[in-house]
């Protein structure tokens, strides 16, 4: 070893020394900065989840605004003579600040939406920071634009009254193909694609109707065929269980009963209600609700082949038969039907029918950054002009 | 003897100011990294504090918010729903329906209401007081039993619940919807006041942090326009 390589190995002291320290510090600050960034994100995370339920809570307000005026159009006599009562919150099924902002770029001059700002939108439900940018901006009349806040949010508004009111399944007698309310459920589980559905898993629908009306009556005894004691379905669940013998309080009570926890609720879950003391608005029933009506109440039963034919839009005409109707009594969709369709219904069947819905469904969702919240809300406006809360969920 | 002078050895002084100046750098260093350290000590002591009274908090609030009760009370040997509130002082205790219930199982025979509660007691460490939570996702005729018991928080010192009273626009520490005065009913609000205490890192002191949230009862009877305002349609705002 040489001398030269014997004085490095002397000085190398002051360096291990110096590396050493360096490294210690290094690791300290990294860890701090680590801690404080874990802090930050938890802080803007929070920050941004509160920002998304107060967007929530706007779109859910747009609408109760919406309603609430909905129900004082309602209460004027000239316009119910046209029929347009309840049409307020019919003409706004959904808002969405993100079409918004879109709408408001494309149309102002020198800005555009290109293809890409358009999928960003139809995949993850939010614009691009440009559009937003662009959207906030001010116009002639004021500096601030109504669009000037960050986050979106999109609402839908369904109105109870165009789905089945289960509740009514525990006060519409013993047997249980009589009730009007498990009749339209059933028809509503009818048609060849539900046919198939219902064989593949091996269940039986009037089984599965007994047991929400099980859930609900006053007996002991299970009302489908199988008979039985209604308890013994819940006995062997850990923990055991009672049916309820009270009507239900949440749609989301349904798992509870026997076979609708799993996939049959999910499948059916939007078109069943508890809410709408089993009135139905025959103006606001979707495709689905209107053919579960009409097998439910027809003298023959119809096949899908005529229910589609029923539905199927004149050609060249961007609005069907169905989308300008207006029903105010069963007799008027008997009739309607019977025209349009050459299915004969029996009239008396169509019972509870109201021309104003006064239950409603507002789902909002707000959305900052990655936070998202979603308010479902149940509006009841039957017995108040400013609506009662009757359900809500915050996700 | 003759020694080259990269063979010479260090002096004295060279080695006491060699060493002077290791020690300076070292004792440098050492404050640095216990400076540093301290530092990481009262932010960790700090953001679990805060953290896991803020989680805690949440919690709470997105229950009681969604608090419901059932107006089919004919139930009572299968389905009951209360909303009980029982002032003990520093220690409250509150046992309520919820519709904040969440699935953790896809197919679970469980919907979205709970019956939650909330107390405080020792905690298996006998040496803290901790607030616990119940929860039970299924509703039956027994309000007070079944479910998950679960602590929310350590070092509890208050967890102390006030109720609004919708229909008198007044305050109260204790609330039974069981009973006559509230039956069935729901208060309009719920106060909750959560005070921490625990020791500091750096000087060992207990020190305290109060958390304070009120909570508005989205499905309880809006209160009337005249208790608000106070015009003579109803019972006046005390003064």
């Amino acid at each position: 070893m040489n001398l030269q390589t014997r004085q490095h190995r002397r000085s190398g002291v002051a360096l291990l020394v110096a590396i050493t320290t360096v490294a210690m510090l290094t690791i300290m600050v990294t860890e701090i900065t680590y801690i404080a960034r874990m802090r930050l994100m938890t802080a803007s995370n929070q920050r941004d989840r509160v920002q998304a339920y107060w967007l929530a809570k706007s779109g859910t307000g747009i609408y109760q605004l919406i309603l609430a005026a909905n129900k004082q159009i309602g209460k004027n006599e000239f316009i119910q003579q046209f029929g347009l009562g309840d049409s307020l919150w019919q003409m706004v099924p959904s808002l969405n600040t993100g079409m918004m902002r879109m709408l408001f770029v494309s149309d102002s001059a020198g800005s555009d939406v290109d293809e890409e700002d358009i999928e960003t939108f139809k995949s993850e439900g939010t614009v691009s920071e440009k559009v937003a940018e662009e959207s906030r901006e001010g116009g002639v009349f004021n500096d601030r634009n109504f669009l000037d806040f960050s986050g979106d949010f999109s609402a839908e508004i369904t109105d109870m009254e165009s789905k089945i009111d289960i509740n009514q399944l525990g006060s519409e007698g013993d047997v249980l193909q009589d009730s009007p309310t498990a009749s339209r459920l059933f028809s509503l589980m009818s048609g060849e694609d539900n046919d198939q559905w219902f064989l593949e898993r091996n269940l039986d629908r009037w089984e599965l109707i007994g047991n929400l009306k099980d859930w609900i009556d006053q007996d002991t005894y299970r009302s489908g065929g199988l008979g039985g004691q209604e308890d013994s379905l819940y006995a062997n669940e850990d923990p055991p269980y009672l049916s309820k013998n009270a009507k239900f309080d949440t749609t989301d009570e349904i798992r509870l009963i026997e076979g609708w926890n799993g996939e049959l609720f999910e499948k059916f879950r939007d078109k069943l209600t508890i809410w709408s003391r089993g009135k139905f608005n025959l103006n606001s029933f979707d495709e689905e609700m209107h053919r579960a009506l009409i097998r439910a109440t027809s003298l023959s039963q119809p096949s899908d082949a005529q229910l589609d034919m029923c539905f199927a839009g004149t050609e060249g005409s961007v609005l069907s038969a169905w989308d300008v109707a207006s029903f105010n009594t069963g007799q008027d969709y008997a009739t309607f039907v019977m025209n349009n369709c050459g299915i004969e219904l029996d009239a008396s069947k169509i019972t509870n029918v109201t021309k104003q819905s006064q239950v409603f469904e507002v789902i909002s969702t707000g959305m900052v950054g990655t936070s998202t919240v979603t308010i479902t809300t149940i509006f009841d406006y039957s017995g108040s002009s400013t609506g009662r809360v009757k359900y809500i969920r915050i996700e | 003897m003759m020694f080259s002078r990269s063979n010479r050895g260090l002096t004295l002084i060279e080695v006491v100011i060699s060493l002077g100046i290791l020690v300076f750098m070292g004792a440098m260093t050492w404050q640095t990294i216990a400076g540093s350290l301290m530092l990481r000590d009262i932010l960790e002591y700090e953001d679990s504090v805060s953290r896991s009274a803020r989680v805690a908090m949440d919690q709470i609030k997105k229950e009681i918010r969604v608090a419901f009760l059932t107006s089919n009370t004919a139930a009572v040997n299968t389905y009951q729903t209360v909303f009980i509130g029982k002032d003990g002082g520093d220690e409250d205790q509150l046992w309520f329906n919820s519709m904040a219930h969440r699935r953790k199982y896809v197919g679970a025979r469980e919907g979205d209401q709970a019956e939650v509660t909330l107390w405080v007691e020792k905690g298996t460490r006998e040496t803290e007081q901790v607030l616990f939570h119940r929860e039970s996702g299924r509703v039956d005729h027994e309000p007070e039993k079944g479910g998950v018991v679960l602590p929310m928080i350590t070092h509890v010192k208050t967890f102390n619940l006030r109720y609004l009273d919708g229909t008198i626009n007044e305050w109260t520490d204790e609330w039974d919807s069981t009973g006559p005065d509230q039956s069935n009913r729901l208060p309009r609000a719920v106060e909750i006041t959560l005070v921490i205490e625990k020791e500091h890192p750096e000087t060992g002191d207990e020190q305290t942090f109060t958390f304070l949230n009120t909570v508005v009862l989205e499905t309880a009877v809006p209160m009337k326009r005249s208790l608000l305002a106070g015009d003579g349609g109803g019972r006046k705002l005390p003064i």
